[in-house]
């Protein structure tokens, strides 16, 4: 059987040519021969049932078959056949009969707003409404493991983005035990096949502080990414499309943590955004989308005075008002001849100013600077500074005056 | 005889002035990994992030030396702002929009600059925090905290910004104002 290290090292290993799922999955087969397949309740919420699609779509039919008959895949909205009380009640047998013993994947947010009503999974046999958020409490407390598939169900994703009208969370918000985040829009199977491998094989597998399996969310793209080179020598695409490193049409990979450049994505052909000449827009990340936003631009965008402005622009303008202020400043400066006065001063000392603060200024300028006269600097101790000799500085801690009681000011 | 004060020790003017080369270094790094710009071999991507790496380290050596230092010696009297400072604030505005003739008298250094100074201490050790949590995931997500990078790199931003505006600011007042102590900044002295 497939060790953990092996299963470790064959899931960071694994490229394009071979799925991770299809090394997998007859292992799990075999792990499970003879035995009580294991129990799975896969639960949708406030989905648009993307990442069920993505793990069900893609895997190859044959593997497809095999994991679905490894699994005993007790509850799923989309795949099961039942509907209606039957399916309703197929759920709650199996919380009771499987209790402790099932993992439950739990798809898209926990809509909170108008007591759950946003979202439901069905109807009570009395006929009142079976809220995702009663179906989530419901579920959650008797499961093994609690694994939160997606990025709506992680962190939030586009069902909690702004202004978030059904006021939408993620899993975690209103389960007690721990979740395992396996985000991503839609998540690659990858991540769910081999993340519940784990969990079955060798239980709870290393997690990151966002409760990310390390071992597919460990990486940063932009590390591992085809285009570096470009980045480095700053051959940058400046439109979708183009063969290049696409950082300058707001490319998320350098904040990015997953295995994309490796893992690629499954379709017809495999590939991942930046080999399809698209920036990454970072999916898998917890401010997905609103902090990952706008897709094409390098920073967020911001409130000004209420109004929306690009980091760019801002940064422009801080550049622009300053070089303005400076050059009014000094054209002033010069009409009224307080240049010329100051120029033609040069290192000669100041006149005397407007004395505004009397409490601070008793004309004894020694309380506020040291002013030493050449001449008398041996051995002199001043309270800021103890010289010794031409301008060295002797460092005495016990002078910390912060600590002191004050009588120095 | 023309009598001198001494009013910049050697290591203020250590401090200052390797800084100040810092400072320009990140600022130039900083806006060009923001903003690449096709400057053919001279300059790419790498060398800008390797710059911002290197010389945030050295600066970030630099900064709590210097804050050492002004800790021991008292110096940090010099530069903190304080509030009663503010009134000599609102009589320098007024100078330097041409509304007074003279600014107010003040010690070593202005209100105006006891307010720059002051700001920058904190948005250094911002930009230190936020610096370090960007060097990081050059190791992957290996923080013990979640914290959502593109944020952290977008407050970073910010946080260079306000370099962005109050150097140059630095700059021009200095030349322009008061020439005597920028001299005093490479001799130490100043003429009484
Ligand atoms: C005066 C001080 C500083 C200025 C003006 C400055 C400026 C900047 C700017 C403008 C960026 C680009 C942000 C973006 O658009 O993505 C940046 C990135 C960065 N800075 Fe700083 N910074 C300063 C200090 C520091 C310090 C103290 C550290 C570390 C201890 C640091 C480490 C970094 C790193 C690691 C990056 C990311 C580089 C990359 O994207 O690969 N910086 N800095
Ligand atoms: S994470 Fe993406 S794919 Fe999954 S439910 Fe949300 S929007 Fe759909
Ligand atoms: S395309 Fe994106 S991930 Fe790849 S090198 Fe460029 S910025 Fe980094």
């Amino acid at each position: 059987m497939l060790t953990r290290r092996q299963f470790i090292k064959t899931a960071m290993a694994t490229t394009a040519a071979l799925q991770l799922s299809e090394i997998l999955i007859p292992h799990l087969a075999e792990a499970f021969i003879g035995k009580k397949k294991p129990p799975v309740i896969w639960l949708e919420m406030m989905t648009c049932t993307g990442d069920f699609l993505s793990v069900a779509n893609t895997l190859h039919p044959d593997m497809r078959e095999l994991l679905f008959d490894t699994i005993d895949l007790c509850y799923s909205n989309t795949a099961m056949a039942a509907e209606g009380d039957l399916a309703i009640g197929v759920l709650k047998e199996t919380v009771e009969r499987e209790k402790g013993e099932y993992i439950l994947i739990a798809e898209g947010t926990v809509p909170l707003k108008a007591g759950g009503r946003y979202g439901a999974i069905g109807h009570h046999p009395d006929g009142s409404i079976f809220t995702d958020l009663e179906a989530i409490r419901f579920t959650a407390p008797k499961a093994k493991y609690i694994m939160a598939v997606g990025t709506c169900a992680s962190f939030g994703g586009p069902y909690a983005a702004h202004p978030n009208p059904s006021g939408s969370v993620p899993v975690h918000k209103v389960v007690d035990s721990q979740v395992i985040n396996v985000p991503g829009c839609p998540v690659h199977p990858d991540w769910v096949v081999g993340t519940l491998t784990h969990l079955l094989l060798y239980g709870v597998p290393e997690l990151d502080a966002f409760n990310r399996p390390k071992v597919f969310f460990g990486r940063r793209i932009h590390d591992w990414c085809p285009r570096r080179q470009h980045f480095d020598n700053g051959v940058f695409a400046t439109d979708p499309g183009e063969e290049k490193c696409t950082y300058k049409i707001g490319c998320k990979g350098p904040v990015t943590f997953v295995d994309c450049p490796t893992r690629q994505w499954i379709g017809e052909h495999n590939s991942w955004p930046v080999e399809a000449n698209t920036p990454c827009i970072g999916c898998v990340s917890p401010d997905f989308p609103d902090g990952m936003s706008p897709f094409y631009a390098h920073l967020p965008d911001m409130n000004v005075l209420g109004l929306r402005t690009t980091a760019d622009k801002i940064g422009k303008g801080v550049a622009a008002v300053t070089a303005a202020g400076i050059g009014t400043h000094l054209a002033a400066s010069v009409a009224t001849g307080r240049l010329g006065t100051t120029l033609i001063d040069g290192t000669r000392p100041k006149r005397e100013g407007v004395n505004r603060d009397t409490r601070k200024h008793s004309k004894d300028k020694t309380r506020e600077v040291v002013f030493l006269p050449e001449g008398k600097i041996k051995g002199i101790n001043l309270r800021r500074y103890h010289l010794q000799g031409k301008g060295r500085i002797k460092v005495f801690i016990n002078r910390i005056s912060f600590f002191g009681k004050g009588k120095r000011r | 005889m023309e009598e001198k004060v001494y009013i910049q020790s050697l290591p203020n003017r250590l401090f200052h002035w390797s800084s100040f080369v810092m400072v320009t270094m990140l600022l130039i790094s900083g806006f060009y990994i923001s903003h690449p710009v096709n400057l053919g071999d001279a300059y790419d991507l790498d060398i800008a992030v390797f710059v911002q790496t290197a010389a945030a380290f050295l600066q970030s050596g630099i900064f709590f030396a210097w804050v050492y230092h002004h800790m021991v010696t008292g110096a940090y009297q010099d530069i903190r702002f304080r509030w009663r400072d503010a009134a000599d604030f609102r009589g320098l505005l007024k100078y330097y929009f041409f509304m007074e003739k003279k600014p107010p008298v003040h010690g070593k250094y202005n209100a105006g600059q006891r307010l720059v100074y002051t700001s920058w201490f904190f948005v250094f050790i911002f930009l230190f925090i936020t610096g370090l949590i960007l060097y990081s995931v050059n190791f992957g997500y290996v923080l013990r905290f979640p914290v959502a990078i593109q944020k952290v790199r977008f407050y970073h931003f910010l946080g260079a910004l306000w370099f962005l505006g109050t150097v140059p600011l630095h700059i021009y007042l200095v030349l322009t104002e008061d020439p005597a102590k920028l001299q005093a900044m490479f001799t130490g002295w100043v003429r009484r």
